[in-house]
């Protein structure tokens, strides 16, 4: 049997590529759909997808039909006139877009992208009798729609969304979207330009890359003098030619609405595609070595996103992708027998502590907020004391992008659900929970609570502390108990972001009813604020306990079943 | 017998050692294929160090080669140079004495240590793609609906690739590697995880292969299994060849001493 009799034609080819796809989607779908639950969630998201559509077509509509643009900030954001910070913005982009470039040719002349998106990928269709360079095609396609996993949003943003703030038709904001999938699509150049320096034919690349980035860079520079007040000098000249340096600036005019620019942009695509398809006849070992590395880094980093130089290393190595160090570090790890643990649920606190130090980058987290957190609260603190009386209100940014970030932090439990371990345990499931949830919950109490002792130790006030404290404390609690609950009803990963998203913003605000009741009978009853706060941070633990108390219903006996189910 | 790097002629009396059960008709095996797969100086580098050094072997029609060697020998990564998935620096690979390039993908099917299999595709839509994508003849569907029956996957049809235990993927890979209809088939430590009954089934459809004119390679540390299915060996140590040879000629020069001791003995 040879080679030539086993290759399929290409139209016979991608029929079974489709299958593939189709298929892995038609089951996911189907999986999705066993548990109405999940429907239900996703409807629920649909419908405010939709509904925020409607609200942003009717003020769309509002500002069109608006006599005369006001000029500067109105009363509220969305109908600030941002045209000329477009159109400055507009000016850097061609040089923001060339530095980019030139950043992605030097990386992608030390290697390809992991386009396999599984080991059975990779061996599946090398194996097949599928012409190489459609697969590799096919894959390249793949990365792209993932990149561009964004595609819906994008598209409601730019065809909604900016129009709205802008007052921009509907035709200019679907050019621009078809702009920016077009310019997506180069990222297939990724591939000619490693396989160019690998086999080194044609110019070298990353010479190339670097004047990419010269370029940018001198655009940059061009523009930003040109704007800067002063006499205009020489280089000042050279601004028309800045601005119109592709494909930068046929993005900014696909966005003007000129039908060139996005016909020079289709053209770039094609020529990405028509390279790949040129030299992707032979790259399956390069697809796979990277793809390997990709798989194995994104499993490890389930456990710590931050990893240093050496534990990436040093995982590649275990996978066997990599050479293990030639000094093999003594064992990062000491066992902890002999010492102190806790008894009970409290265990639990410890081991997420022990974890927390051991998991690769572990601890660079923690380090970082409380740093950040303590050198905020100095500034606050240094503002307060020299008679800014707002520097206080500082803290309500933060605090919402604590509060945000938690929001969007999604409960994992499958690590701790698939083991034994976690279920032989004597105390009950519903103090391991809550003790879970402190543990997670004190990842971010802890800066917090530094950042306002520093405010208050440099300040010299206590109210940051008496103020601060407990209600980022209870917020970081609740929210922490919300995602758990959304956990125990969603566990799909996939329903996380979108439909565990939108059920964890009604649920914040169903949650917000009581806290906001209780904070009224409180100062009612004190007759005074601080008895509101009291009130309020007690309702806010109590409501953490009691979705604790639903998680424990949910997930007792069933464990297994959850932690299945979160692969999904 | 022992020596480096050189090919060896497959033992004379390799292919008596186990009779194929003869209702099974497994794979249509090319009659073209007399001279096998050929390896040539094979060399793997992972940066510094050499996984694969100088690695020559050959695998005639009809032959099954053991590859073995402790762990870090270079097993796995010869099987994955010979599949295609990992591109050797140096050397040549060779079916019927046509060096192979990047289409030797597709006369080879590798079945890996870890099973993996498409978690979104049910075991008998990943016997679909296969047929479609290695250009299986029409005949197809009878012949994996056996390959299903005698692995005990026939009630597992409709099971998705995450509902299916290691043990069941590796047999899912089995039905799919022998349903391609490759001349080469590459196993990395094909027992584990398959049950005893699964094991005794890779057994006879290896054999049912080899009797077809198959070649096949099997890394694998279970020596056991080695003495009584394999024609020919080969013991890689750091990379390097340390050992080849027919497995009874490799045995009779040692004075029949079994497969373990001289295992021991070379890799010591």
């Amino acid at each position: 049997m040879i080679a030539a009799e086993r290759t399929i034609a290409p139209g016979s080819a991608l029929r079974t590529l489709l299958y593939l796809d189709a298929h892995i989607l038609l089951n996911r779908i189907k999986t999705a759909a066993r548990n109405p639950l999940r429907l239900v969630a996703w409807l629920l998201f649909l419908a405010v997808m939709v509904s925020a559509i409607q609200v942003r077509l009717m003020m769309n509509e509002a500002i069109r039909s608006r006599p005369v643009p006001v000029p500067g900030p109105g009363a509220f954001p969305m109908f600030f006139d941002l045209s000329p910070l477009l159109h400055v913005a507009a000016m850097f982009l061609p040089g923001v877009v060339l530095v980019g470039y030139g950043v992605f040719t030097l990386a992608a002349c030390r290697q390809p992208l992991g386009t396999f998106r599984s080991a059975a990928d990779a061996r599946f269709l090398c194996g097949s009798a599928l012409p190489p360079r459609l697969v590799v095609l096919w894959l390249l396609v793949r990365v792209i729609l993932s990149l561009s996993w964004r595609i819906p949003l994008t598209l409601i943003f730019f065809v909604f969304v900016l129009p709205t703030s802008l007052g921009m038709s509907a035709s200019t904001g679907l050019m621009t979207f078809a702009a920016l999938v077009l310019f997506t699509i180069t990222v297939a150049l990724n591939i000619p330009i490693f396989i160019s320096r690998q086999r080194r034919f044609g110019p070298n690349p990353a010479i190339l890359g670097w004047l990419l980035i010269l370029f940018g860079l001198g655009s940059f520079v061009v523009v930003f003098l040109t704007l800067s007040p002063g006499p205009p000098s020489l280089l000042s000249s050279l601004q028309p030619v800045a601005v119109s340096l592709p494909p930068g600036s046929w993005l900014v005019g696909a966005f003007e609405g000129n039908g060139l620019a996005l016909v020079a942009l289709a053209a770039l695509a094609a020529t990405s595609l028509s390279l790949t398809w040129l030299v992707g006849g032979d790259v399956y070992p390069e697809l796979w070595q990277t793809s390997a590395r990709v798989i194995v880094l994104r499993r490890a980093m389930r456990h710590g996103p931050f990893m240093t130089r050496s534990d990436r290393r040093r995982v590649l190595s275990e996978a066997g992708i990599a050479e293990p160090p030639r000094h093999r570090r003594q064992p990062a790890v000491v066992s902890s027998r002999g010492r102190w643990v806790p008894p009970g649920a409290w265990t639990v606190l410890w081991k997420e502590w022990r974890a927390t130090r051991r998991v690769a980058g572990g601890m660079r987290l923690p380090a970082i907020a409380f740093l950040v957190a303590v050198l905020l609260g100095a500034g606050i603190g240094l503002l307060s004391r020299n008679g800014f009386a707002w520097a206080g209100f500082l803290f309500g940014p933060v605090a919402y992008a604590v509060v945000l970030g938690s929001f969007f932090t999604a409960v994992r439990m499958s690590g701790d659900l698939r083991k034994p371990i976690w279920w032989l345990s004597a105390s009950t499931l519903r103090a391991r929970l809550g003790v879970l949830l402190l543990a997670r919950s004190l990842r971010l109490a802890i800066p917090i609570t530094a950042g306002f002792l520093t405010a208050s130790v440099v300040g010299g006030s206590v109210a940051f502390v008496l103020v601060g404290v407990p209600i980022a404390v209870a917020a970081v609690w609740a929210i922490n108990a919300m995602g758990l609950a959304t956990y125990a009803i969603m566990p799909g990963s996939s329903d996380m972001r979108g439909p565990g998203g939108c059920l964890r913003m009604i649920a914040l605000f169903i949650m917000l009813i009581p806290i906001g009741i209780a904070a009224i009978i409180g100062g009612i009853a004190a007759e005074s604020g601080v008895g509101s706060l009291i009130a309020a941070v007690l309702a806010a633990f109590a409501e953490g306990w009691l979705l604790v108390l639903f998680a424990t219903s949910q997930l007792d006996g069933n464990g297994f079943a959850y932690a299945q189910a979160e692969r999904h | 017998m022992e020596q480096r790097g050189v090919p060896e002629p497959p033992s004379p009396a390799a292919p008596a050692r186990s009779q194929p059960r003869p209702e099974f008709e497994v794979v249509p095996r090319p009659a073209t294929a007399t001279g096998g797969l050929t390896v040539e100086g094979l060399v793997k580098r992972f940066y510094q160090l050499t996984a694969v050094n100088e690695l020559s072997m050959t695998v005639r029609p009809g032959e099954i080669l053991a590859l073995l060697g402790p762990n870090g020998a270079g097993k796995t990564t010869t099987l994955l140079c010979l599949a295609g998935l990992l591109r050797p620096d140096a050397g040549t690979i060779a079916w019927d004495g046509r060096p192979l390039g990047v289409e030797r993908t597709r006369q080879m099917a590798l079945i890996p240590e870890t099973p993996e299999v498409y978690e979104m595709l049910t075991v008998w839509e990943h016997l679909v793609f296969v047929a479609r994508s290695c250009k299986v003849d029409a005949s197809w569907p009878a012949r994996a609906e056996r390959l299903l029956e005698r692995l005990e996957l026939g009630d597992r049809r409709d099971t998705l690739g995450d509902g299916l235990s290691k043990g069941m993927r590796q047999k899912l890979l089995i039905a799919c590697a022998v349903l391609a209809q490759t001349p080469v088939l590459l196993l990395d430590e094909p027992m584990i995880g398959l049950d005893p009954k699964g094991q005794r089934e890779l057994r006879d459809i290896l054999v049912e292969i080899r009797a077809q004119g198959g070649a096949i390679v099997v890394s694998t540390h279970l020596l056991e299994y080695i003495d009584t299915l394999c024609d020919r060996i080969v013991i890689l140590k750091e990379g390097r060849t340390i050992l080849t040879g027919g497995l009874d000629e490799i045995r009779h020069e040692r004075n029949d001493r079994n497969l373990e001791d001289i295992f021991l003995e070379v890799t010591r």
